[in-house]
């Protein structure tokens, strides 16, 4: 469900048992930057590292937040541009 | 054009953004022959490997000749075992970037998003089943700010390299596409054939166009094999389409002031 972080929240709980946590994007960490920071602070202070598997991104240590952070306002600032006129379907089919 | 196109502060030596500016596409030497030589060596000991075959043979001489070791039916398994294999090699996007690194700064800018996976072409003589109809990728959701690295990994010349339509012709065929929804693409090819550039672009040289630009390959009718990697950059800051930051481009240049702005937050605490 969009917005809800209970599955995270129990993962947080359990972090002291476990050695890494795998998300399929790192965009599906929480919009708010204070409540994003706060979830990875609490994995990285457990030793529990983050990894986003569509972009490859390892999350080992706090100083990996930096670049964490600003990819996520650049990929922000990208989306609030909006993305380019969409494709018409009969474009796309013509070249298959 | 008027007299500074590409801004007062570009007087330099600006001939490749020039030709770029007429053309939609440029050739140049690579700029790190030691690093392109590294991804061919690469490649070569990867299909010495999977096909257990062309010791013999220097690297040039096995890339042009590896239909000598396998036909279609086993080539997208040589294909993907070379391309996994180089993508699974850290060096790997450095090293290609490297190969043509000022141009892309003149060309694209200097703050770049670099595709995650290239790509590699590989065609036999003769084989139809690897062909790349006619086409622009911003057709198929691509960001027209996006540029395509073409790099051969052997000579390519004629139908064994790939052919495009500069950009004037370009789009005035692209004005008059829709004629060709009912025809479908070889149409399109068969009307836009006698302006299209098969380009002759040696091993030591690379590509660089607008994938803007119609292009695509056809049956190679020479006696050797084509083997090219492609990758696409951009601009971090300029405009997404379909494939987007994280997912398909990583960012591989941002610089100080950039980070400075992203990290900024406005203070907090009044009311508007």
């Amino acid at each position: 469900m969009e917005g809800c972080f209970m599955i995270l929240e129990d993962l947080v709980e359990e972090a002291p048992a476990l050695e890494g946590v795998v998300l399929y994007s790192i965009f599906m960490l929480p919009e708010s930057r204070s409540s994003r920071t706060q979830y990875l602070h609490r994995f990285l202070s457990a030793g529990v590292t983050i990894h986003g598997a569509v972009e490859n991104f390892d999350l080992l240590t706090e100083t990996g937040l930096l670049e964490l952070e600003a990819l996520w306002k650049l990929r922000q600032l990208s989306d609030r541009a909006g993305p380019l006129a969409g494709v018409s379907r009969e474009l796309r089919d013509l070249i298959g | 054009m008027n007299a500074h196109p590409l801004g007062f502060a570009d007087a330099g030596d600006n001939t490749a953004c020039r030709a770029f500016l007429r053309d939609g596409f440029v050739i140049a030497a690579a700029e790190d022959r030691s690093s392109l030589d590294r991804i061919r060596s690469h490649i070569a000991s990867a299909v010495r490997h999977h096909l257990d075959a062309g010791e013999d043979d220097d690297d040039a001489a096995l890339l042009n000749q590896v239909h000598r070791y396998v036909d279609k039916s086993g080539l997208n398994e040589l294909r993907l075992a070379v391309i996994n294999g180089l993508r699974a090699q850290d060096w790997f996007r450095p090293t290609y970037f490297s190969v043509a690194r000022g141009l892309i700064e003149k060309i694209v800018g200097n703050e770049l998003v670099m595709q995650r996976g290239a790509g590699l072409s590989v065609q036999l003589p003769g084989d139809q089943s690897s062909l790349l109809p006619i086409h622009t990728d911003v057709w198929d959701g691509d960001s027209p700010f996006e540029v395509v690295l073409w790099v051969p990994m052997v000579n390519c010349f004629a139908t064994k390299s790939m052919y495009i339509l500069p950009l004037d012709v370009d789009r005035d065929y692209q004005s008059r596409v829709a004629d060709f929804r009912e025809q479908g693409s070889e149409a399109l090819f068969e009307a836009v054939e006698k302006d299209a550039q098969f380009l002759k672009i040696d091993y030591g040289s690379v590509l660089l166009f607008s994938q803007t630009l119609m292009h695509g390959n056809r049956v190679n009718e020479e006696e050797t094999t084509r083997w090219s990697i492609n990758c696409r950059f951009k601009s971090v800051m300029s405009p997404y389409a379909d494939k987007r930051l994280g997912e398909f481009f990583e960012p591989i240049s941002v610089r100080p002031a950039t980070h400075i702005g992203l990290a900024y937050e406005m203070p907090g605490g009044f009311g508007d």
